[in-house]
């Protein structure tokens, strides 16, 4: 073990981790946002909105994340969609990150018992008020250890953006490593900072869980 | 006196099963009514048309005599059901509320009361229903009967002109069903009118003014307690007074 190329390089790596970061919670937030919207189409009484959410969700989850990148940065600009390769990343791992988050939220929501859905209608809320004011609320919980599973999986997804050269952890590793030979040390070191990165969603995860108990008997 | 419920030959059916087969019945302002009879007799689904919960095929609803279509559309039955509390079997309390909140939520979310006026409305009514010292817990922090006390209190924060209550009490450990019972022939002394579909039949006696006797989706008889407890008319009515009342 070379623990001098380790210190060297430490910088650099932490410097493509935060760019990682970046990746991870901007994808997220879209693809949470784009996720929650296809999961109301999913569960939508209109079966043609239904069915394009589900169609989605089938073409998005059933191919693998790498084809998708590589479709978003090399094919849409043969149709005339250009983007920067930070861009081309965020909306690939948005995209696929959205299409797992809306079974999970639709789970989530089956959750709620219908008692508590007529409850609200019986006092005259309207379809949206019971959707905010219930609905949503009491999905949080059940939706959250799958959620912070997802997330951790999108956290190392942004590993495959390092094909169209945005500079993250693992195109950094990859850089360095070709250079220096040093294989085991660096992406040893990245390893451990995605495994830094993930342990800090794990303890969200704890955190939330005990935060969220208030419907259980105290 | 003005009839706030009016169902006139009202069929609901769910596939090929018919659960309520024409079934006609008025409720006055004021009265109350309880709905009894053996399990399947359609009184759940009875109560369920009444503020739209579940859609009738055939027939016709009026509430306080405007007519409700039961494709009506959202907006038109959210109106209906300001006027009309429903009271359920299982309480559906919102776990994430407390009893407060609860009480609150309706007032606050669709009546858009102020809070300071929609948390003392709130208030008064848990002190009304016993309930006024626990109103910062959660439903799981509750029993039963208390659950199903804030859930009275629930539908009474919209002021409705009439109550539903569906198997209110079933629910309940025996040693809980008398508080709620209580509430409920409280309400009724203010003569609040009431629809109660029950099993308590000393409940029934005491505090209906009607009797309405249900079986196999039909209502086959409609009498004061009096008169159907001592003379029923119908042979299944009959036989129901016979298997709940062995000591009377």
């Amino acid at each position: 073990m070379d623990f001098q190329i380790i210190v060297t390089y430490l910088p650099f790596l932490l410097k493509a981790a935060g760019m990682t970061v970046v990746l991870s919670v901007l994808s997220l937030a879209f693809g949470m946002a784009i996720g929650l919207g296809l999961t109301f189409l999913r569960m939508s009484p209109n079966r043609f909105l239904s069915r394009l959410a589900w169609t989605y969700v089938w073409l998005v989850r059933g191919t693998p994340m790498l084809m998708q990148v590589f479709a978003i940065y090399y094919w849409l600009p043969t149709i005339g969609i250009l983007m920067p390769p930070f861009l081309a990343a965020i909306v690939a791992l948005s995209i696929n990150a959205s299409a797992y988050y809306v079974d999970i939220f639709r789970a989530a929501i089956l959750t709620v018992p219908s008692g508590l859905v007529e409850a609200g209608q019986a006092i005259g809320m309207r379809p949206w008020q019971v959707t905010w004011r219930i609905v949503l609320p009491l999905a949080v919980r059940p939706a959250l250890p799958p959620s912070i599973g997802q997330a951790i999986n999108a956290v190392k997804n942004t590993s495959l953006v390092s094909v169209i050269s945005v500079q993250e952890l693992t195109a950094t590793s990859q850089a360095i490593y070709s250079s220096t030979y040093k294989i085991a040390e660096i992406l040893g070191t990245a390893s451990l900072i995605y495994l830094t990165i993930t342990t800090v969603l794990a303890l969200l995860q704890t955190w939330l869980e005990k935060r969220l108990g208030y419907y259980t008997v105290r | 006196m003005t009839s706030i419920i009016e169902l006139d030959r009202i069929e609901k059916r769910y596939g090929h099963t018919t659960v309520l087969k024409g079934v006609s019945l008025e409720v006055a302002e004021g009265e109350i009514v309880a709905v009894i009879g053996p399990s399947g007799a359609g009184k759940s689904s009875l109560l369920r048309v009444v503020n739209q919960l579940e859609r009738h095929q055939a027939g016709v609803l009026r509430i306080a005599g405007v007519e409700v279509e039961p494709d009506g559309g959202s907006a038109v039955h959210a109106l209906l059901r300001r006027q009309v509390g429903m009271v359920f079997q299982s309480f559906n309390l919102w776990p994430h509320m407390s009893a407060l909140h609860n009480v609150m939520e309706g007032p606050r979310t669709v009546l858009r009361l102020p809070r300071a006026q929609a948390q003392e409305r709130a208030d008064a009514l848990l002190e009304r229903v016993g309930l006024g010292a626990h109103r910062n817990k959660y439903p799981s922090q509750l029993s039963g009967g208390q659950q199903q006390r804030v859930a009275i209190a629930r539908a009474l924060a919209m002021q409705p002109r009439v109550m539903l209550f569906d198997e209110a009490t079933s629910a309940l450990d025996p040693a809980l069903v008398k508080d709620v019972l209580d509430v409920m022939t409280a309400l009724a002394a203010d003569r609040m009118t009431m629809l109660v579909v029950t099993h308590e039949m000393r409940f029934a006696r005491e505090v209906a003014d009607r009797i309405v006797f249900m079986a196999a989706g039909e209502i086959l008889e409609d009498a004061p307690p009096r008169t159907f407890f001592s003379n029923p008319r119908h042979p299944l009515a009959q036989q129901f007074v016979a298997s709940i009342s062995p000591h009377s």
